[in-house]
């Protein structure tokens, strides 16, 4: 393995932003594995194990609500690195609708594709899934407190959590891109195209 | 196993209802209903839905169920006009027109006065009708609200004095009563409405063969026909099903007998599909080459009730479970299977469609 150094790097403009707009949830038994760019960081396309209408993601929206945070282990003396891809979210709100799907979120091992400002995706868990390691449910004591949920997502990798630059291309090839139970964004607009109505969308997917 | 196929009502347009899981069309059910059906909407409210457009109904509050029903004809020629041809007031019975908001959001609720007393024979509004065979069970609803009164009674008679009558309380809020009557030998029943302590607000009476009232039928001036929901099923959905190995869960209420939810390969001579045997009895069969493989079933206290249903079939061998309890399996042929499921029936030919009420499908 190659541990030489190979670039250097110029001082960026002054044009980033932090923060994380959206979280992008999938069931762990839904990619099959990746293909990666040369640089080893970028991933080109995902390989699913089921056709691309049956895998979906839901979406979260965060607005700054979240961070994720990747902190590195490198022991000397063991000659091991990992990569520990910890993800802290603030869902506001506290509802029995969030209660329900965020034990499911604790009990499964779900992959994260973590939207930020920049417009980035990354992919956090490909190797692991990532587990809910630390969380509470608040209701706050006075109105202007926090209401809703803190929760840590962890996995340890063996890489940073790696881009996805093409995640349009790879939804737009037909993932079902429903946001929890509140917003069902492909589902209905494919029935408001096809001239259909909508009712109850906090029906459809909360089970 | 993950989700592939998930149908939850929620969406529609004449002739389907949507699937989002997976979110393409053949994954929608088609529906065909050549008249218009009404339902209870998001507002609860009654709504008149046009031809072919599937149901949503919120009859029980929360997320709506899609609700099928069989055709039904509303033999009352006015279902809300009891001072029109074939309505007769009794005695101090008056009927007011549209005096009150009904349940379906208008102004069009009547107000029955004078329909008291212990001798309903005598103050009641009531309609004839006839035309039945003999031993038709007849069933008449009619939605009451008080305004004033505590307590109706509804009454069925025939011609030769022969009754049966049943008392309501009723309340400050919209109901459907109803009482339902074997009309034995006779073709013919009276629908009377009396024996109240004051005044009831009045709102589409129904008359229609059968047991329990079906969804409202309105009429205006000639009996009305609200023809059956059939074909009610996907298209092609082969890629969204292992036909070796998966699971099919839905949440139902079956309104009859002998009707079938099913996965097949589009041919009831080949699927796995559960339906209600008995009073009691739900069972499940893997038909291949319409040889029975495999049947399954369990006793329920009722097949009419809501129920959950996993339909597991793995390795040419199908169990079930109703409400989380496990069937009684037998594997009775081994009949090799040479085909490939590709379809989600809720009707398996040439079996009738099925019809009552659907919560949710899940295929995994």
């Amino acid at each position: 393995m190659a541990c030489l150094l190979n670039s250097g790097r110029l001082k960026p403009c002054k044009d980033a932003v932090g923060g994380v707009r959206s979280l992008y949830f999938v069931n762990y038994d839904v990619i099959k594995d990746v293909t990666y760019d040369t640089d080893g960081e970028t991933i080109l396309s995902i390989n699913q194990n089921l056709p691309a209408p049956s895998v979906v993601l839901f979406r979260y929206d965060i607005r700054s609500n979240a961070e994720l945070t990747q902190n590195i282990t490198s022991s000397k003396e063991n000659g091991t690195t990992f990569f520990e891809q910890v993800l802290t979210v603030e869902f506001t709100g506290l509802t029995k609708e969030d209660n329900e799907e965020i034990k499911r979120m604790i009990y499964s091992t779900p992959y994260v594709f973590v939207e930020d400002f920049r417009n980035n995706i990354m992919l956090v868990g490909l190797e692991n899934g990532v587990d809910v390691t630390e969380g509470n449910s608040a209701t706050g004591k006075e109105m202007g407190d926090f209401n809703g949920y803190n929760i840590t997502l962890t996995s340890k990798e063996t890489a940073f959590a790696n881009f996805f630059p093409d995640f349009d291309a790879w939804i737009a090839s037909g993932i079902a891109y429903i946001g929890g139970y509140r917003n069902s964004t492909l589902f209905r607009d494919r029935v408001l195209v096809d001239g259909g109505i909508v009712e109850s969308l906090e029906c459809v997917v909360q089970e | 196993m993950s989700v592939k196929f998930q149908y939850t009502p929620s969406a529609y347009k004449a002739g389907k209802t949507y699937t989002a899981i997976p979110n393409v069309d053949a994954a929608d059910l088609s529906i065909s209903r050549a008249s218009s059906a009404t339902r209870i909407n998001e507002d609860g409210l009654i709504e008149v839905m046009g031809d072919n457009v599937p149901r949503m109904d919120y009859t029980d509050g929360g997320c709506p169920v899609l609700l099928a029903e069989q055709q039904a004809e509303n033999l009352i020629e006015y279902s809300n006009s009891p001072t029109s041809p074939n309505w007769e007031n009794n005695g101090t019975a008056t009927v007011t027109l549209d005096t009150d908001i009904s349940p379906d959001g208008s102004v069009n609720a009547s107000t029955v006065s004078g329909a008291t007393g212990v001798s309903f024979r005598t103050n009641n509004i009531n309609v004839n009708l006839s035309g039945f065979n003999n031993n038709d069970d007849v069933c008449s609803s009619v939605w009451l609200k008080s305004k004033g009164a505590t307590n109706v009674r509804l009454i069925q008679r025939s011609d030769d004095g022969n009754l049966v009558f049943q008392d309501f309380n009723i309340t400050n809020d919209w109901a459907r009563y109803y009482t339902t009557r074997n009309v034995g030998l006779f073709t013919n029943t009276q629908f009377l409405i009396g024996g109240s302590d004051g005044d009831f607000l009045f709102y589409e009476a129904q008359t229609e063969i059968g047991i329990k009232p079906s969804s409202n039928i309105p009429t205006n001036g000639a009996t009305a026909i609200r023809l059956s929901d059939d074909s009610i099923q996907t298209g092609d959905i082969s890629q969204y099903i292992d036909s070796s190995n998966f699971t099919l869960e839905f949440t139902a209420k079956f309104s009859y007998l002998n009707d079938y939810i099913s996965v097949s390969n589009g041919d009831g001579a080949n699927s796995v599909r559960i339906f209600g045997e008995t009073n009691t009895v739900f069972r499940a069969n893997y038909l291949s080459n319409n040889v029975n493989n495999n049947e399954s079933f369990i006793t329920v206290l009722s097949v009419f009730d809501w129920h959950d249903f996993k339909l597991v079939f793995s390795n040419n061998v199908l169990d079930l479970f109703v409400d989380g309890v496990a069937a009684t399996t037998n594997i009775l042929n081994t009949e090799p299977r040479n085909f490939t499921f590709s379809q989600l029936s809720l009707s398996t030919p040439p079996f009738g469609s099925f019809r009552g009420q659907i919560k949710s499908i899940k295929i995994s």
